[in-house]
């Protein structure tokens, strides 16, 4: 028997389709896809991998992470990483773990529901990769706040401000979003947008920058990640070209694109583009030209247009996402910075090295940027005194491209008035507004009234960085959980 | 009332909160005037009509609308609202922090990585629709006081159970191939291939079912103790199914009939009870349910069963190969019913709801528990010592459901033979 049918004798020849019960009783209508394909059973995942390679190949590779994080402890790597750096990894570690957690528990959905056996089980072992993943970042986390001096805290001392802060309701937002969806979209969603367009600023571009900064261990753990995501990546492709081959599909792949592209752009201009434009003192790239070199070139001039053969158009949004990528990184950092007083990781204030390099890489900064950072190099206070209104899809401030320019649009819908940063965000909401009605009201309604004791207990970190052990928060709404605090 | 409004062309849309659902313009403008941006500035709401006295309902606006302020003149000194005011007092955040338990300790591994990695309610995302709950008390009928109570025996992780399976699995493909090298199965007793005709292939599929249900625990459990567990046993039965696969396949190379299992597994009768026990297991979305029927009643009947039938006389039979290879399925599977003997303790000794979780589990025993010794023993196909590892199976786990308070009379009390104990 050759490999290939030993494989599908193995893996996609498990499935048979029950008698005893109806297939809407298997599969109920709920979570089925709306893709149609002629014979399910027919699509062959590109990456073929037994259980028996599986555990051999991820084994390897689990001693290789650990053999370097050993090292950078027992050498003393971590304790030398440049301190603006590990800052970075503040923000970053925090969205990275519940964000890969989110993933193993929405292909394990997608493994259930999907229609395809063999992409049920391609997702099967692609959300055990996403669980790798998660404790890939809390290792990272706990390497931190053992070895270096920057007091770093780990993910269940800060899981309530990761559920609660204003900066990362876009995280939750999109892997809620992703958890939810028709389990083809998951797939289009995961695996060809955000995993084919997008991670490669993640663990390619970010971790060349960990390494420029001294984080040899960061550079390692996104290496082995992305050897995984390389996996997924092949699936998120091939589910995409049998999509389209049955042109019934393309109205649906399209519109699935042109929502995770914009989706994907949001959440990764706000959290990535800081990393690579602001946080490290080296910066190897900015995140302008990881996105034009990844995005533009590689996934839409490449992948997307191969598959126009089939009618696939760009993004519809991409023009939006390529004038953002002006200002997105420097609108959020200064965000960030006028609210950093609610933030246990350091926002600085740009060095003079750092303003010239962000005029070379973004020729419009100084116009748009540059008298902001002059008012506070002259004393200017610029903490926030205002909470910003919130887009109801990405749920990071209505403050894009830049805050004089800034976009909010409205839509009204079953009598209540919803507002979006973007025409990106707007048509995500009009295609499904039952999916988006807004769960909890706006921070300036949740914070009303409320002193700054309040609001750091419901934060549950100070800003300098020690978790408070305990947290509160209004009645009826998160629930009022014991935060254990590590020591 | 909130209002959303911005300086045109200087900021981004800020919130303002006005106490009086009859708010007026001048309250609106006295907020933005008490902001930074609008400090000691002449402020203007760029709406016609819009005097400081009029009403902003009048003016047509409502509740979380957006207005557009002109302002002149540049911000004077400072001058912050009380909210920031109050915002920058200094925390005394030693009075606020909760003191740690006395003998609080270091976190184990297993624990570090583990440890509330799921995030909680209120989601963003609630479209009223199943599939658009992100995790809901309302996928499983069993309820608990807290989640995160959970702990598994067997305390894996990612690494830990990659290290291990990876482990297990170096031992079997040794195995595979000292049998491939030697030619053991080509010289397998005539009988004793036939029996494996019948049975190893289709043995495949009720493991891929507890696959499948599995995957239904892992997204839904409702901590991430819980789908921890259930991915690691998710994985395990495409490990066990696959196995299975791989004894077919070895004995393919010798033995003709082993090419495909799908016709028996879909038609002998000896499969059929199995078969559709495992559909209807399937159709559980339920996760908790599906945990207990999995785990404590449908899987120890069928493996117990399969696995007397594959293993007995098979070594002398000429096969060491798939002694071995059940061992070490055998080794995984004892690992699952010890984690959802674990889960069926905390469910059924809940603070809060002990009795109506065991009043739904005991429902669960007495409706699955007779179904799947009935699938079994047609599986065994009325051979005594397959019906004595299913007494014994059987027995082992009403003992486990006894124990956490849950009458489990319908699988201790059968015409089952047992061994002696």
């Amino acid at each position: 028997m050759k490999p290939v049918e030993q494989y599908q004798r193995l893996t996609h020849s498990l499935h048979w389709d029950p008698t005893y019960v109806p297939e809407s009783a298997y599969i109920p209508e709920e979570w089925r896809t709306a893709c149609t394909m002629p014979d399910w059973k027919a699509f062959n995942d590109p990456f073929q991998i037994l259980f028996e390679d599986y555990v051999r190949i991820q084994a390897e590779k689990e001693d290789k992470f650990h053999a370097v994080r050993d090292a950078g402890a027992r050498f003393g790597h971590i304790g030398r990483v440049d301190p603006r750096w590990v800052e970075a990894m503040k923000s970053f570690n925090t969205a990275l773990t519940y964000s890969e957690y989110y993933n193993y528990r929405g292909h394990a959905r997608v493994a259930r529901f999907a229609p395809a056996p063999s992409i049920r089980i391609a997702s099967m072992v692609q959300a055990m990769d996403e669980r790798r993943h998660t404790e890939a970042a809390v290792f990272q986390a706990r390497d931190y706040a053992k070895h270096h001096k920057s007091g770093f805290i780990l993910p269940q001392d800060r899981i309530a401000f990761f559920e609660r802060h204003w900066y990362f309701q876009g995280d939750r937002s999109f892997f809620e979003d992703l958890i939810t969806t028709d389990p083809i979209e998951a797939i289009i969603g995961t695996n060809l947008v955000f995993e084919t367009a997008f991670t490669n600023l993640l663990f390619i571009a970010a971790p060349a920058a960990g390494v420029a900064n001294g984080d040899f261990g960061f550079g390692q753990a996104h290496m082995t990640i992305q050897s995984d995501e390389t996996r997924h990546m092949a699936l998120g492709q091939a589910v995409a070209r049998a999509m389209l081959q049955n042109s019934a599909n393309l109205e649906l792949i399209q519109d699935w694109v042109d929502k995770w592209f914009w989706r994907c752009h949001r959440l990764l201009l706000a959290v990535v583009g800081p990393v690579l434009d602001y946080f490290p003192k080296v910066k190897p790239t900015s995140y302008k030209e990881a996105f034009r070199r990844y995005v533009v070139e590689d996934f839409i001039q490449g992948y997307v247009s191969e598959l126009s053969q089939f009618g696939l158009k760009p993004p519809r949004h991409l023009d939006q996402a390529l004038v953002e990528l002006e200002h997105g990184s420097h609108t959020i950092w200064r965000d960030l910075y006028a609210t950093r007083g609610s933030l246990w990781f350091d926002v600085h204030q740009p060095t003079v090295e750092d303003i010239e390099w962000l005029n070379e890489k973004y020729p419009s900064f100084d116009a748009t940027h540059g008298d902001f950072w002059r008012d506070v190099a002259a004393g200017a206070d610029v903490q926030a005194d205002t909470l910003p209104m919130v887009c109801d899809i990405c749920h990071f401030p209505c403050t894009f491209p830049e805050p004089k320019t800034a976009v909010a649009l409205p839509v009204d819908f079953d009598g209540t008035r919803y507002w979006f940063c973007s025409e990106g965000c707007k048509w995500i909401f009009e295609r499904e507004p039952n999916k988006y009605r807004r769960q909890i009201a706006p921070s300036a309604l949740l914070l009303a009234d409320k002193d700054a004791a309040w609001v750091a207990q419901f934060l549950n970190i100070t800003p300098d960085g020690r978790p408070l052990g305990g947290t509160h928060a209004p009645e009826g709404y998160f629930p009022a959980m014991p935060v254990p605090v590590t020591f | 009332m909130l209002i959303y409004a911005r300086i045109l062309g200087e900021t981004s849309p800020g919130a303002f909160n006005l106490s009086a659902s009859d708010a007026t313009v001048g309250q609106l403008l006295d907020q933005v005037r008490a902001a930074r941006a609008g400090s000691g500035r002449s402020l203007e709401l760029m709406i016609d009509g819009a005097e400081p006295g009029r009403r902003l309902a009048d003016l047509g606006v409502h509740d979380f609308d957006l207005v557009n302020i002109r302002a002149s003149g540049q911000p004077g000194p400072a001058s912050h609202s009380a909210a920031v005011a109050e915002a920058s007092q200094i925390v005394d955040f030693e009075a606020i922090a909760v003191t740690p338990q006395a003998g609080a300790r270091r976190l184990s591994e297993y624990e570090e990585v583990t440890q509330l990695t799921q995030w909680h309610a209120p989601f963003h995302i609630d479209g009223g629709r199943p599939s658009q709950k992100i995790w809901s008390d309302e996928n499983s009928v069993l309820r608990s006081r807290n989640w995160d109570t959970y702990r598994s025996p067997d305390k894996l992780y990612y690494r830990t159970y990659t290290a291990q399976q990876a482990r297990a699995e170096r031992a079997v493909s040794t195995a595979f191939r000292f049998a491939e090298e030697a030619g053991q199965l080509s010289e397998v007793d005539p009988a004793r291939v036939d029996q494996m005709r019948q049975l190893v292939g289709p043995l495949q599929y009720p493991d891929w079912g507890l696959c499948v249900v599995h995957q239904n625990v892992t997204r839904f459990a409702m901590s991430s103790w819980i789908a921890g567990a259930a991915s690691f046993m998710m994985f395990d039965e495409l490990r066990h199914a696959q196995l299975y696969g791989r004894l077919a396949l070895a004995y393919s190379a010798h033995h003709d009939g082993f090419d495909d299992p799908r016709p028996t597994w879909m038609d002998a009768a000896r499969f059929q009870p199995t078969r559709r026990l495992t559909e209807e297991l399937l159709a559980v979305l339920d996760w908790g349910q599906a945990t207990i029927v999995a785990s404590l009643l449908v899987e120890p009947a069928i493996t117990s069963t399969a696995q007397s039938l594959l293993m007995a006389g098979s070594v002398t039979a000429g096969d060491p190969l798939t002694q071995f290879v059940c061992q070490s399925i055998a080794e995984d599977k004892a690992r699952h019913r010890h984690s959802a003997t674990e889960f069926l303790k905390m469910v059924s000794d809940d603070p809060s709801f002990a009795d109506a979780n065991r009043g739904h589990i005991a429902g669960w025993v007495a409706d699955w528990g007779p179904r799947a010794i009935d699938a079994a023993r047609a599986l065994s196909n009325r051979n005594e010592a397959a019906e004595r590892a299913l007494g014994d199976a059987m027995a082992a786990s009403a003992e486990i459901l006894e124990a956490a308070g849950i009458n489990a009379e319908s699988i201790s009390q059968t015409e089952l033979g047992a061994s002696p104990r």
